[in-house]
């Protein structure tokens, strides 16, 4: 008996210890959760490409490579982490590594701005290709390597078709062409009648609870049943 | 990276490898379902509250398939509006929303545990007559409870519909990630119906600690203690559930703040 009514008292403790033990998984963290973003332009033979991934993984990238210590000075203090990726070579060397535009097979010569403002403007690079673009490979594996979850998105300031490119580990380099009309979005309708669909049962199911109960059978017909009224 | 995220990595490398859609459907399931395990989702927000309000199996039930439905809408809707947008702002938005429907998802909670303990309080004052008005264990199955008041409080429903909703609200990264990952490489439908069965994944899950939890209670509930101390102190019991929901509730809510003024 004892035991029982021991195990009735604990149960809300040991509830309330879990929840503050376990903190709530952050819903946004990365590499899972929205992808980078990336747009590009096209003028002429020159491409722009702008690479934008969110702080934890700007931060992720860094360690990675070992951008937030000075080998010669050990721990810096002075400079915000911003400032130590933008100064850092071996993050300079793995964007122009890891981004990259060809067209024709041939690669366009790239050049990244210096990293200055990264966190609002991202990696900022520029390729001057051989010819006038119409149609060129874009390759972008940044972050791929660190987990195969990361991904981009590349969205297009030129009309270009596709309007928007997905580029994970499994497929890092697709083509774009900039000489398509304009208006080929990415088809939603398939997700929005979905959407309406769920929210439908959802509210159905609700709904439904909320109604009134039919009148429960009693083993004991004679006996003047729970009030009505009180249902659900 | 925990433990927990294995099965999610697998799903989303079947995703990108095109290849054949079963086993990515069953991956789905088995994520969906691992996913409901890790903290989040209201699991020990809504034990307690089960424990509170005296909850049946049809209440555990009933809450698997209103987080999962819930999940699921709020994955949808996150990943329309992601993909629709423009991508700049719809990058910035999309930790802001989710970080912000988690201080929704919190003060809901928060507000079911405060109601929850005050209705417990008020009830003791009210009925202070009676004794302690639990532990009516009357041996003839256990749910149905022969009409009494407490299984038919309107307030245990909604606290719990109000839960499941909040437990639901905050979409998981991966679902998000394959449903994102699908509208844009041409696999919205493949994409919809990975996220239905990571849903369903989750409801089995989520149903399973409910019914857990329940039996746990009525056992519990059905022995009277001797000791006239003890037996005041089983009484409180639920009053510190609804402690207990407001704790889980404000853990939320600073997660979310958190994310928020970082």
């Amino acid at each position: 008996m004892r035991s029982g009514l021991l195990a009735r008292l604990c149960v809300p403790f040991i509830v309330a210890v879990v929840a503050v033990l376990v903190p709530a998984q952050t819903a946004a963290a990365h590499p899972f959760g929205p992808p980078s973003t990336a747009r590009i332009a096209v003028d002429g033979d020159r491409v722009t490409l702008a690479w934008l991934p969110a702080e934890d993984d700007w931060v992720a990238l860094g360690q990675s490579l070992g951008a937030f210590e000075d080998p010669a000075t050990g721990a810096d203090t002075t400079l915000t982490g911003e400032q130590k990726l933008a100064r850092s070579a071996a993050v300079r060397d793995y964007l122009l590594a890891h981004v990259g535009v060809t067209q024709g097979g041939r690669p366009c010569a790239a050049e990244l701005e210096p990293l200055e403002r990264l966190l609002a403007e991202g990696a900022r690079f520029g390729f001057e290709c051989p010819e006038p673009v119409v149609t060129v490979d874009v390759r972008i594996a940044a972050l791929t390597d660190l987990h195969q979850a990361y991904r981009t998105v590349l969205t297009s300031d030129t009309p270009a078709e596709p309007a928007k490119v997905l580029f994970t580990k499994a497929e890092d380099t697709r083509s774009v062409r900039f000489d398509a009309p304009e208006g080929g979005g990415v088809p939603l309708a398939v997700p929005a009648v979905a959407l309406v669909a769920v929210l439908g049962v959802l509210v159905l199911l609700l709904v439904r609870r909320r109604a009134p109960a039919p009148p429960a059978a009693s083993d004991k017909p004679a006996e003047p049943a729970a009030t009505p009224g009180t249902g659900v | 990276m925990n433990d927990l995220t294995g099965p999610e990595n697998v799903l989303i490398t079947l995703f990108d490898g095109a290849g054949a859609f079963w086993p990515a459907l069953i991956v789905a399931l088995g994520a969906g379902a691992l996913h409901a395990v890790a903290p989040g989702h209201g699991k020990s927000v809504t034990a307690a509250y089960l424990i509170g309000t005296h909850g049946r199996y049809r209440d555990a039930l009933r809450l698997g398939v209103v987080v999962a439905l819930m999940h699921t809408v709020s994955v949808l809707a996150l990943a329309l509006a992601w993909v629709g947008l423009s991508s700049g702002a719809a990058a910035v938005g999309t930790e802001a929303v989710t970080a912000w429907l988690q201080v929704v998802a919190g003060v809901v909670v928060i507000g079911v545990g405060a109601h929850l303990t005050y209705r417990h309080l008020r009830g003791r004052t009210t009925h202070a007559h009676h004794g302690h008005g639990h532990g009516h264990g009357h041996g003839h199955g256990h749910g149905h409870g022969h009409g009494h008041a407490e299984v038919h409080d309107p307030w245990s429903a909604r606290g719990l519909t109000a839960l499941a909703l909040s437990g639901g609200l905050v979409p998981s990264p991966s679902a998000f990630i394959v449903l994102v990952s699908g509208l844009l490489t041409g696999r919205s439908f493949g994409a919809v119906v990975l996220v239905l069965a990571f849903g369903a994944g989750m409801a089995v899950t989520l149903t399973g600690v409910g019914v857990v939890t329940v039996r746990g209670a009525t056992m519990v509930r059905g022995r009277t203690p001797r000791l006239r101390a003890l037996r005041t102190a089983a009484a409180w019991a639920p009053a510190l559930a609804g402690v207990a929901v407001a704790i889980g509730g404000c853990l939320y809510l600073a997660t979310a703040v958190t994310a928020l003024s970082s």
